[in-house]
């Protein structure tokens, strides 16, 4: 049994598409905000079925592009009200749950979000240690000790260590 | 948002699942695009991170992203302040307009006195700075990196002042260099420019006679150097498209024009 979103029961003029995520859970979706999707657009154009397996995006991050691709399909709203939905959107989230986003975003090809979460995950990391980055990134230290002192000591002013953070 | 239509427990427990969101490694293009959005004193702490982000960091395709990351924002337009300090050395530090910090970030500047002369500022534009002294100098602050120009040899015969100007050709991505030289009297002895994509001079035919007053060129606006000069026309304004390589005149009959009197901005 197929329920419809918020915004009431479907009609002709109104489609809908219905995207599953990789956990098998399944979200009714309008078209007009499924087509602000640049992938799931090219796959509405290329078949019929009105059904579609994402197999790289869980639930939980799903129903987040989900919620912002409905949001920015609602012409009843306002530029201003997308622009601060948007800043809300990506605020108070952690870093892995952005990373998760970011990946999505960049499966979907949704531009705008990518860039919005982009930004948020630049500004969480701006003011992290060296070692929080690697850590998050999972990137192995790739200098020897000597060669990473060096690398320190040539740009003294951007270490100024008080402000750096590790969680 | 809660899905619609929720599958058994078993089925979510599937393999396919944890697979996928198990690693989750973001693969180089949105590592770049989070990179670019980075301020300049965070990236060069992260250049410590790994060598290939050190590599990254320095080239043209990452540095062209991150400037037109941040040239939009006024959040991000710095100042770079050169002192002088009593014992002849220089101290330069940014400041940032928006920034909560109060005072200026002091950074290295790596120039000392040459010939007991200190080296002046030509041109700041999109976060190089170029340098005169004896020679010319690009500098970019942020990177702590620079490049000495060698002068060409063209010769125009005994000149009596000579004037830089700085600018950036937008269109083919290049930072240039002016350098004019004038006679005594109202004449061009001859122009050239340097550009640093090709690191070479090329000398530029005028057509018309000025004189400029200072040393340096007055403003940079767009990418083009400006100075005040004198001409037939009397106190002009003489831009120099770094892209088409013209001299343009702005006139200023309105105004009265004394050297050394009047600043532009």
């Amino acid at each position: 049994m197929v329920t419809t979103d918020e915004k009431g029961p479907l009609t002709a003029k109104k489609k809908s598409v219905i995207i599953r995520s990789c956990d098998g859970d399944e979200f009714l979706v309008s078209e007009s905000a499924a087509v602000l999707s640049t992938s799931l657009k090219k796959i509405l154009e290329e078949k019929e079925d009105r059904l579609i397996h994402l197999s790289d995006i869980d639930n939980k991050t799903l129903a987040m592009v989900i919620a912002y691709l409905s949001t920015h399909a609602d012409d009843g709203l306002s530029d201003d009200l997308k622009r601060s939905f948007d800043q809300e959107f990506v605020s108070g989230k952690e870093f892995d749950v952005l990373k998760y986003l970011v990946l999505a975003t960049d499966t979907l090809q949704v531009t705008c979000l990518c860039y919005t979460v982009a930004k948020k995950m630049a500004d969480i990391m701006k003011n992290k240690l060296v070692e929080w980055v690697r850590r998050e990134f999972d990137i192995q230290n790739d200098y020897t000790p000597e060669a990473e002192a060096e690398i320190r000591r040539l740009d003294a002013w951007a270490w100024d260590d008080r402000q750096l953070e590790d969680d | 948002m809660t899905p619609i239509r929720t599958e058994s427990p078993e089925k979510i427990k599937e393999p396919i699942a944890a697979n996928a969101m198990a690693n989750c490694v973001l693969h180089d293009d949105i590592m770049l695009c989070i990179l670019a959005r980075l301020p300049v004193k965070s990236i060069l702490r992260f250049r410590s991170v790994c060598k290939p982000w050190c590599e990254l960091f320095s080239t043209p395709h990452f540095v062209k992203m991150h400037h037109g990351q941040f040239s939009s924002d006024p959040k991000n337009q710095s100042f770079i302040i050169c002192s002088k300090t009593a014992k002849f050395c220089t101290t330069a530090s940014l400041l940032n307009i928006e920034s909560n910090e109060k005072k200026p970030t002091i950074i290295d500047y790596p120039y000392p006195y040459i010939n007991n002369r200190p080296k002046s500022i030509v041109g700041c534009y999109n976060g190089l700075i170029c340098l005169n002294d004896c020679g010319i100098t690009m500098w970019n602050p942020a990177m702590n990196l620079s490049k000495s120009i060698q002068l060409s040899n063209a010769y125009f015969g005994g000149f009596e002042r000579v004037s830089l100007g700085f600018g950036y050709d937008a269109k083919g991505a290049d930072f240039k260099v002016v350098r004019i030289v004038n006679f005594l009297e109202m004449s061009i002895a001859g122009v050239e420019v340097y550009s640093v994509n090709s690191d070479s001079w090329r000398t530029i035919e005028v057509d018309f006679q000025f004189r400029v007053l200072r040393t340096t060129c007055d403003v940079i606006v767009n990418g083009n150097p400006y100075w005040l000069a004198k001409s037939d026309h009397g106190e002009v304004l003489v831009c120099f498209d770094v892209t088409k390589l013209v001299f343009k005149i702005v006139s200023l009959s309105s105004l009265s024009l004394k050297e050394g009197g009047v600043t532009i901005g």
